[in-house]
């Protein structure tokens, strides 16, 4: 693949590796340190791809596995007024601004691979292919879920 | 509130990203424990090809079958470990594309500690000769005598004896030290990955 082939590639799936960056990276410049480091090991590592995959797909794993494998910064204590800076709905009312932030806080407050199994099954990942990107059997990641999501009413309920 | 709705229903903020016009502005800040552990490999082969340089001279040197035996086993080992590290250093895959992470996680995890583990066992067994050597070699160069008339005093034996006792653990634990001030920080960093992987018990 040609270098602009790719980079417009990656353009085309900026929504979906934003919105996984921005549950792990607390700032702005945490949030484009891990963007340039996911580019450069998925055009480094771009002969893994395989035609017959998604672009996206293929891109969304090696984002996942660049978020697990490097040294993230460490959680801050607090950390949820930064969420605002990288959220806006599509339409950006006011109440729907607030529940996208509710959501991101939520997320961002379970265990670092819960956010990833939430993240792939709203994206619209079957069980099994969360399983096999995690290393986990699919039947675990049907229970998993169920409790992440009880988990995740919990934390909304709260707040 | 209807998470799956909310979470679709909305674009993350693309303003302040790094506009990417070409490979070649990307700064990675090469974090990873693997491009780590790659580094290190490398700075190891380095000193070990340096060692085996040093090896090579001295046995086209000196001319004596003694110090010749002695570094020519210490140097076969040098070159196994040169081979290992090498055979490792190729198994890193540092743009981490693997399907199951966790299980390249944990694979890179174990041969790194299976190489120290092997490594360090060899080398227990090598040290004795590496040092009989070196001692040899030292005092031949030192003296300019032969390796015959150099070990024809009693002391020589008895500083010989010293040598291949004190020394090899020495080197061992030294080793050992460097290996854990080294390697061990790219092991404890890939736990912590494997960890954030496996919480609450996923595996």
């Amino acid at each position: 693949m040609e270098e602009q082939e790719f980079l417009t590639q990656v353009k085309s799936c900026h929504g979906l590796i934003l919105k996984l960056i921005n549950l792990y990276a607390y700032s702005v410049t945490d949030r484009n340190d891990l963007y340039q480091e996911i580019l450069l090991n998925a055009w480094n590592g771009q002969k893994g791809f395989r035609q017959e995959a998604k672009f996206s797909t293929w891109l969304y794993q090696v984002a996942i596995n660049t978020i697990f494998t490097i040294n993230r910064r460490t959680r801050p204590v607090s950390y949820t007024d930064s969420i605002e800076q990288f959220v806006i709905p599509v339409a950006p009312q006011t109440e729907q601004r607030e529940e996208v932030h509710q959501l991101y806080a939520a997320i961002r407050q379970l265990a670092d691979v819960d956010r990833v199994i939430i993240t792939m099954h709203l994206e619209g990942y079957a069980n099994p292919e969360i399983a096999s990107v995690l290393g986990i059997t699919a039947n675990y990641i049907g229970v998993k879920l169920h409790r992440i999501k009880d988990q995740l009413q919990n934390i909304l309920k709260a707040s | 509130m209807d998470i799956e709705q909310i979470w679709k229903g909305h674009q993350p903020e693309t303003a302040g990203l790094p506009e990417v016009q070409g490979i070649a502005q990307l700064k990675p800040e090469q974090n990873s424990p693997l491009k780590r552990m790659k580094k290190l490999l490398i700075q190891n082969m380095v000193g070990v090809g340096i060692c085996i340089g040093m090896y090579v001279c001295i046995l086209y040197f000196f001319n004596y079958w003694q110090i010749r035996a002695l570094i020519g086993i210490t140097l076969l080992f040098t070159l196994w470990g040169l081979l290992s590290a090498r055979q490792l250093y190729r198994s890193v895959d540092d743009d981490v594309l693997a399907d199951n992470l966790l299980a390249e996680l944990k694979r890179n995890r174990n041969a790194l500690n299976s190489w120290m583990r092997i490594q360090m066992r060899v080398s227990a067994i090598i040290y004795p000769f590496s040092a009989a050597g070196g001692y040899l070699w030292g005092g031949v160069f030192a003296s300019g005598k032969d390796v015959t008339t150099f070990m024809d005093k009693p002391s020589a034996w008895w500083v010989l004896i010293a040598c291949v006792i004190i020394l090899p653990p020495l080197g061992y634990m030294a080793g050992k030290w460097m290996f854990n001030k080294s390697f061990g920080k790219v092991i404890a960093q890939l736990d912590t990955n494997i960890g954030n992987l496996v919480v609450g018990g996923t595996e």
